[in-house]
């Protein structure tokens, strides 16, 4: 009887651990995206090279060519260990031939082909990345009484003075960062009953679980004492105090915690 | 029934040597018992969730804008247990933070140079959203984006960008609205783009390297030929072209191979682009050539309008889009 209670003991210990275990899993990469990637920047870099180019840069293109034709010959021989290696020294002499290139060409030339790098269009990225923060706001919004009207006016109106290339974006885009401030203040200010309300039921939670814990009791008396001041200060609309009385209770139940574990 | 108590060491074989030493074997015999073994096992099992409760980024996706700067994405499992989670961010040029519990509970967040400290009172996932500028620096035209990723992660690429440089093996490449978005792995990764030139360096022609001498020469044949045209013309006769034309006789495009051989300066991405279409019935979507040589907008519109320049397709509108057309005459010089 006792070795089959061992038993089933040891079973269920030995799945317990075992399930708590991750499982390694390495993702494998899938082959055929290294001949694209290699294959697309010998092209840009093809583009890249002219007659006035060095000998060095074609000798150096000649030899990144080949690693993408032995890359190809790898992958079609199902050789992906050497296929990873050609992708890598390929990708290496590519950005090797860029770097040259882009370092005998005149500053004011690669100013000109630099598509990125135009003032307007940093406050177009500008624009973009407050069109997100905007989505992100509203996924939070989205069953409060919160107005995008503003902000959505103001985004139509930048995307067309970008169309336009006029001046007033910059100040728009300046509306729109205040208007966005604006939201995410009353957004804050939605969410804080329900913060305070988490909170408290999370201090309640906590004090519970260290008492069962055997938490030291004359602690566990300071903590409650202090988490209805916090109640109180937060009843009576002083957040300050209650911020700090947070701040209190966190360190308290904090070295419970590490008191009992 | 009876049952005799008896010491434990006396069960014990004493040792030849009589050394006071205890040996391992004897100590497994005589105190490890399979229940407290087991006990010691229930423990570490019990353990076990604790152990594993510390946080742990579930998913990471990144979007690089065309100005450098990177928008995060990340989930993170987290203690739920904690009062505070503290976020290492990936810089310090933070904008637009966001930090988001369970329920959609916009969470408060204090940020600390590259920390972000978050209130996240019970929540066991919270997810994080902001804008960083220090992932991506430029150097000439080459723009280059560098993480250490705690995690397997995506990357979108900024529009019109071509991957020149990598240090680390993607797991996988989609195009999604025209952009690259990569997955990766975790651990330091390198990539290094530029953006598709607006302007070209110039194709490389026969006149570029004309010197003065055939200049020269070009002009007297050219003298040459204009008296020698005058004289046909006076003697009424029939002139006869000084290009061939090669006509598809099938009313089919032309084969590439025609094509190659009337225009033998080629480059070789234009003869890829030539190959596809005709594989494709002779015509495509410019869009669709995009997809196919994984190139930006810019890149391909040049290609095309280089190809049409040298009088081997036409474009065409079609729905808004631009449909490429191998013409089924070619006129190339003798």
């Amino acid at each position: 009887m006792k070795k089959v209670v061992s038993a089933g003991l040891l079973m269920l210990v030995a799945s317990m651990v075992f399930s708590g275990i991750p499982i390694s899993a390495e993702a494998q990469t899938d082959p055929s995206i290294l001949l694209k990637i290699a294959s697309q920047a010998k092209r840009e870099v093809n583009q890249q090279i002219s007659s006035d180019s060095s000998e060095e840069i074609k000798r150096l293109f000649e030899e990144a060519s080949h690693q993408v034709v032995l890359l190809e010959r790898s992958l079609e021989s199902d050789d992906l260990s050497s296929a990873k290696q050609h992708f890598l020294s390929a990708m290496k002499m590519f950005k090797r031939i860029t770097q040259m290139i882009s370092s005998d060409r005149p500053i004011q030339e690669l100013q000109s082909t630099d598509a990125a790098s135009s003032p307007q269009r940093d406050k177009s990225n500008n624009l973009e990345r407050i069109k997100k923060f905007i989505t992100t706001l509203k996924s939070i919004a989205k069953n409060q009484a919160v107005s995008f009207d503003e902000a959505n006016r103001l985004v139509d109106l930048a995307e067309k003075q970008i169309r336009e290339n006029d001046s007033g974006l910059g100040e728009t885009l300046d509306d729109l960062r205040v208007v966005l401030d604006k939201i995410q203040k009353d957004l804050r200010k939605l969410a804080s009953q329900t913060t305070d309300d988490r909170t408290i039921k999370f201090f309640n939670d906590m004090l519970d679980r260290l008492e069962k814990r055997g938490a030291d009791q004359e602690s566990l008396s300071d903590a409650k004492d202090t988490l209805s001041d916090y109640e109180q200060q937060i009843a009576d609309g002083n957040y300050d105090e209650a911020k700090k009385l947070k701040n209190e209770i966190t360190q308290l139940i904090r070295e419970l915690y590490k008191a009992t574990s | 029934m009876n049952q005799q108590l008896s010491p434990l060491h006396s069960q014990e074989s004493i040792l030849e040597d009589g050394m006071l030493f205890v040996r391992t074997e004897s100590i497994l015999q005589t105190m490890a018992k399979v229940p407290i073994l087991l006990a010691g096992l229930i423990i570490m099992a019990i353990a076990m969730p604790f152990q594993n409760s510390y946080s742990s980024t579930k998913t990471m996706d990144l979007i690089i804008y065309s100005d450098g700067s990177t928008h995060i994405y990340s989930e993170i499992e987290v203690d739920s247990l904690e009062v505070n989670f503290a976020s290492s961010l990936f810089g310090n040029e933070i904008d637009n933070f966001v930090a988001i519990g369970e329920n959609d509970i916009l969470l408060s967040a204090e940020i600390t140079n590259d920390v972000a400290t978050i209130e996240t009172f019970g929540s066991s996932i919270i997810s994080i959203n902001y804008d960083i500028h220090d992932l991506v620096s430029k150097e000439g035209r080459i723009w280059t984006f560098t993480l250490d990723a705690p995690t397997d992660y995506t990357l979108l690429m900024p529009e019109n960008s071509v991957i020149i440089g990598m240090s680390a093996l993607p797991l996988n490449m989609e195009i999604v609205d025209e952009r690259t978005r990569l997955l990766l792995p975790s651990g330091p990764s390198e990539i290094n783009y530029v953006f598709g030139t607006t302007t070209f360096p110039p194709t490389p022609t026969p006149q570029n390297e004309f010197d003065s001498t055939l200049i020269v020469i070009g002009g007297a044949v050219a003298v040459a030929g204009v008296i020698g045209a005058i004289f046909l013309k006076r003697s009424q006769k029939k002139t006869e072209k000084i290009t061939t034309t090669a006509i598809s006789e099938t009313g089919k495009p032309l084969e590439p191979e025609t094509i190659f051989n009337l225009r033998p300066g080629l480059r070789e991405d234009d003869k890829e682009l030539i190959n596809f279409i005709f594989n494709n019935g002779g015509q495509a979507l410019e869009s669709e050539l995009r997809k196919k040589f994984l190139q930006p907008r810019t890149t391909m519109w040049r290609a095309v309008k280089r190809l049409e320049r040298q009088g081997i397709i036409e474009i065409e509108k079609k729905d808004l889009q631009n449909l490429v057309r191998i013409k089924k005459e070619l006129e190339g010089e003798q």
